[in-house]
């Protein structure tokens, strides 16, 4: 050892020792202290917020946090950049601990989101559901073909389809979807309203009432009997002397609440009839045959025919009776009573017996509150 | 000699400052690329966690890169393994996400195929169901539904084109739901009536 160093000496040893020393920097810049654990904390974290979808509940606090991130991590770089022996991770660890915390934060807002935009959806579906729901109990109790629109059963399809995307956690598509539902059914409201003002109109309730009133007047002064349907309540009214005798349930068509004008439309008529034929063997057990067409019908069925509201071929039809065969099926314009009661009926009356078909004579109809309802309720 | 000596010393010195110098700019591009190959294939919509992994990935790898871009003495070691690794990962990822968009457009054009089949089915039940006086106005109403829900089945094979196979799923559960919901009215509608 004592020859080597003046060897060194001779040699010229201090260039050598810095060249040595400078050769062995790179090993000690290789070795690195660890990182504060917040730093793996906070990209689990990270990791983590995503899995549960919090970018997609709270987009805009999950950008402010992944902005805070990113500055963490730059921070980060700044420092392990930095030669080893001036490298200070206290700064770090103090960031990365903030932002665990804020992490933390933008979690619970994102979690109190998703449960307020869920419990918010699903209250729109159950309001959409709801009236459809109406509507269908409505469309159940009228059974008229005018609501039972295809916009119901496409409204219940979509109601369907937002419920999986609202599972599905998928708030743009439920949104989307339960605002088509409440189109469709909008739709399907508005349809039948255009198609029931008449039932609405204060006018033509006016006009039934007088017709009623005026049969049931000619019946006291008379003494003789009345038949007055109310196509709306699905009810036969019998009367004597313009008192009432009885009420009977009656069954009518698919088309039953518009005014018969033509062959095949499965309408009833509305108007001012009377018993011209008793059919003691009908198809339908017993039948009362009243005079459809009267002179008002033809007189409207020959202007919807200029009008070209029908075709040139359609004809005015007829055979329209009180029959037989029960009430819960459909007829084709006719109206139908339970046989026990169709025999009550026929005993009772004769022919030329006036009828007074109407539409309703109530103003405040089922119909019309319903559908005002599911209007200005939503 | 002593000359000779501090040359090959200098040399040394620069060979140990310089030997991991450069930034593996290659295995950047190629993971970048595989990266971008499993986000164009639909990864963030279908594998949001496994895309969340690879992005990270990369971005773990970029900053590894830049601090030994700015270290006095460079070693890319580390950052070559990570983008080996995270190039591996959205290699493989990719091919989950064509699996698993499969697994989700087979499942779209089986529901479908069942709705349709279904309302097939109920149509013919509902011609079969006796029209007696007692259904023939559930029987209408019941077809007028079905003509309802068999005018959206047509939506389900745009939306399954349009790589929309979660909404073609649902749309077609929907209309199933609903064709079935009709079926069972039918089928108790007949019951009554027998």
């Amino acid at each position: 050892m004592a020859k080597i160093g003046p060897a060194l000496r001779r040699l010229g040893a201090g260039p050598i020792i810095v060249a040595l020393i400078f050769s062995l920097l790179p090993l000690a810049g290789c070795s690195e202290p660890p990182l504060p654990a917040e730093v793996d904390l906070a990209v689990k974290q990270d990791q983590d917020l995503w899995k549960v979808g919090v970018p997609r509940y709270a987009p805009r606090e999950y950008d402010e946090y992944a902005a805070a991130l990113r500055a963490g991590q730059e921070l980060l770089i700044s420092e392990r950049s930095k030669f080893l022996w001036f490298q200070n991770y206290d700064p770090v660890a103090k960031l990365f601990s903030e932002l665990i915390v804020h992490g933390e934060q933008v979690r619970t807002a994102a979690l109190t989101a998703k449960a307020r935009e869920t419990t918010d959806l699903n209250l729109q579906i159950i309001k959409v559901s709801e009236r459809l729901r109406i509507l269908r109990d409505l469309a159940d109790e009228i059974r008229d073909k005018k609501l039972s629109t295809r916009g119901m059963a496409r409204a219940e399809t979509l109601i369907n389809e937002a419920r999986g995307h609202v599972k599905n956690g998928d708030w743009t598509k439920a949104r989307r979807t339960i605002s088509e539902a409440s189109l469709n059914l909008d739709g399907a409201v508005k349809a039948t309203r255009q198609s029931m003002a008449r039932f609405a109109d204060s006018q033509q309730i006016a006009h039934w009432r007088t017709l009623v009133a005026n049969a049931i007047q000619q019946s006291r002064r008379s003494g003789g009997y009345l038949i007055v349907v109310n196509k709306l309540d699905r009810e036969l009214s019998l009367y004597k002397s313009g008192q009432l005798v009885k009420t009977y349930p009656a069954g009518m068509g698919i088309n039953y609440l518009t005014d018969k004008l033509y062959s095949g439309d499965r309408a009833t008529p509305e108007g001012q009839y009377k018993i011209i034929r008793k059919l003691p063997a009908s198809k339908f057990y017993k039948a009362l045959l009243i005079n459809y067409p009267n002179e008002q019908d033809e007189r409207e069925f020959a202007l919807a025919k200029r009008q070209g509201k029908i075709t040139k071929n359609a004809r005015i039809g007829g055979l329209i009776e009180i029959h037989g065969g029960g009430t819960a099926g459909l007829t084709n314009g006719c109206v139908a009573l339970d046989d026990r009661q169709m025999l009550e009926l026929y005993n009772t009356v004769d022919i030329g017996t006036p009828v007074v078909i109407v539409g309703t004579l109530s103003a405040n109809n089922t119909l019309c509150s319903t559908l005002d309802s599911l209007c200005n309720e939503y | 000699m002593k000359r000779i000596l501090v040359v090959l010393a200098s040399l040394a010195l620069v060979a140990s400052l310089t030997a991991c110098a450069k930034a593996p700019t290659e295995e950047i591009n190629a993971t970048k690329a595989a990266v971008d190959s499993a986000v164009a294939e639909g990864a963030q919509q279908y594998t949001p966690e496994d895309y969340k992994v690879v992005t990270d990935g990369l971005a773990a790898a970029n900053a590894e890169i830049k601090v030994q871009e700015e270290k006095f003495f460079k070693n890319f070691d580390k950052a070559k393994q990570m983008l080996a690794k995270t190039k591996a990962d959205a290699e493989a990822l990719k091919g989950k996400v064509a699996q698993r968009k499969e697994e989700l457009k087979q499942a779209a054009i089986a529901t479908l195929a069942q709705a349709t089949t279904a309302l097939a089915e109920a149509k013919d039940l509902l011609a079969k169901a006796p029209k007696g006086k007692g259904s023939k106005a559930d029987i209408e109403a019941m077809q007028t539904d079905l003509a309802g829900v068999e005018a959206m089945l047509p939506e389900v094979q745009p939306m399954i084109d349009g790589g929309d196979f979660v909404g073609a799923n649902e749309k077609a559960n929907a209309i199933l739901a609903r064709i079935t919901a009709v079926t069972d009215e039918v089928k108790a509608a007949i019951e009554k009536k027998q």
